[in-house]
């Protein structure tokens, strides 16, 4: 089954936020080095990262890309109390009359669950909380341990979704993250790149990465790692991405005590537990960084079945192993370790 | 040798008319000239989706092609990471734009000692 979604392509624009704004961090810091330019900031729990080539006007991209990530955290965030996500949770009603933005966002996390046979499933909100990821994840700490212990996702059948009317069960919980971080490197990636209308430009949303227009040469140069931790985070591997995105997903970061036990965030939607499978660590590259996004998060989901449903869909793919062993498929480039 | 004296009317017909054939052929060159310009960019296009389509997202090892247009700058070093809640912070870069034949490294520091995301 192929993994079909149209972007929305026409959706008012909120104006750019200010620096402090709720989900996006301190201004960008910039560097400019010959041919390219790179500036980074906080935004939405993690770092957005945004290169791009020629140099000058990198102010319109930044906007751009304030711009999508703004309303993407104003519409899909669990965290904030005031988005759109949040306020459907709040309002117990059969039926929700969406923004066109909230309305893609869970049309593409609908459309990864039906494409990966629910192996990442929106429906897991419900389980992540009772994990005890209830908030923004740095402010994770000690916590008495939730009541509700984690159980099987509602399902995404659940769901329904016509035009921007969505249909959510009583007492369903929705979290969009494994798509929704993608999609966002896409639409800022896109956005960026129309404003300026000339050269290229790489969005990395916390390692998820979109690219659009026109690469440098040979493409653009991406460190892949199998690891978010300070101390082991030395590349594993450079790649060089000429269109499309990629995206890793591991289950080395991301992990909190819960009951004298460490878990991490991704979920197995048919336990409600954290992932056990033997990977710790999958990259895929796709046409688009929602579908790469999905395509990780369900191979790390998927555990020994991994290669064999990414196989499955030709994507380039690497995986590693809690041992430390690589395994690559669909044509992802051999490469030395730096 | 005799010159048979030349009609006027004769001179003036026959005038226009290599007149209106220069115009037919000036137009049918502009024609063919538009035609291949389309039709280079049809195909321009079409290999370009030819591209794509073969590789879902063009992945590649780390070594940068030979073939650089005049504009694209070479990127030698990554400048952004792929590592799960992703680091992305201090990673130094180096361009090598064509021509220039120097590097300039570069260093970005957010400060920040964890930097992750849901994936």
């Amino acid at each position: 089954m192929a993994f079909s979604v149209r972007y929305t392509t026409d959706i008012p624009r909120l104006n750019s936020p200010a620096p402090g704004v709720p989900g996006i961090g301190p201004a960008w810091s910039r560097v400019d080095a010959e041919g390219i330019a790179i500036a980074e900031r906080a935004a939405l729990g993690t770092t957005a990262r945004v290169a791009a080539w020629p140099p000058e006007d990198l102010d319109l991209a930044l906007a751009a890309v304030d711009t999508e990530l703004e309303r993407l955290d104003r519409q899909a965030s669990r965290f904030r109390d005031d988005s759109e996500l949040s306020l459907i949770h709040r309002e117990p009603a059969p039926a929700h009359r969406l923004s066109l933005g909230l309305a893609e966002a869970i049309s593409v996390a609908l459309a990864a669950a039906r494409w990966t046979g629910g192996l990442v499933d929106p429906t897991v909100g419900g389980a992540l909380i009772a994990l005890g990821y209830d908030r923004d994840f740095a402010a994770i700490g000690p916590a008495p341990v939730p009541a509700d212990r984690p159980a099987p996702a509602p399902g995404w059948q659940s769901v329904t979704l016509e035009g921007t009317v969505l249909g959510l069960p009583a007492g369903v919980r929705l979290d969009l993250g494994a798509t929704a971080k993608g999609l966002g490197s896409d639409r800022a990636a896109a956005a960026a790149y129309r404003v300026r209308g000339r050269g290229g430009i790489l969005v990395s949303l916390g390692g998820d990465i979109a690219v659009a227009g026109q690469p440098p040469v040979g493409g653009w140069p991406v460190a892949v790692a199998d690891s978010s931790d300070p101390g082991r985070r030395a590349p594993d591997q450079v790649v060089r991405l000429t269109t499309g995105a990629l995206a890793t997903s591991s289950v080395t970061g991301r992990r909190w005590q819960r009951d004298g036990h460490q878990v991490h965030h991704i979920v197995d939607p048919r336990t409600g537990w954290p992932a056990a499978g033997p990977w710790r660590t999958v990259s895929v590259a796709a046409a688009s960084c929602a579908q790469a996004n999905a395509a990780s998060t369900a191979a790390i989901v998927a555990g020994h079945d991994a290669e064999a449903w990414l196989a499955g869909t030709g994507l380039p793919g690497r995986l590693v192993a809690h041992d430390g062993a690589v395994r690559l498929l669909g044509g992802w480039p051999e490469g030395r370790r730096d | 040798m005799d010159q048979q004296p030349q009609d006027p009317r004769a001179a003036r017909a026959r005038a226009r008319g290599l007149r209106q054939v220069r115009r037919w052929s000036n137009w049918t060159a502009a024609a063919l000239i538009a035609m291949t310009v389309v039709t280079t960019g049809y195909f321009a296009r079409a290999s370009h989706s030819a591209a794509v389509a073969a590789s879902a997202a063009g992945v590649a090892g780390g070594q940068p092609g030979t073939s650089a247009s005049t504009h694209q700058p070479c990127v030698s070093v990554p400048v952004a990471t792929s590592g799960g809640s992703g680091v992305t912070s201090q990673t130094v870069v180096r361009s090598c734009g064509p021509g220039t034949g120097t590097s300039v490294p570069a260093v970005i520091t957010t400060g920040r000692t964890y930097e992750g995301g849901d994936s």
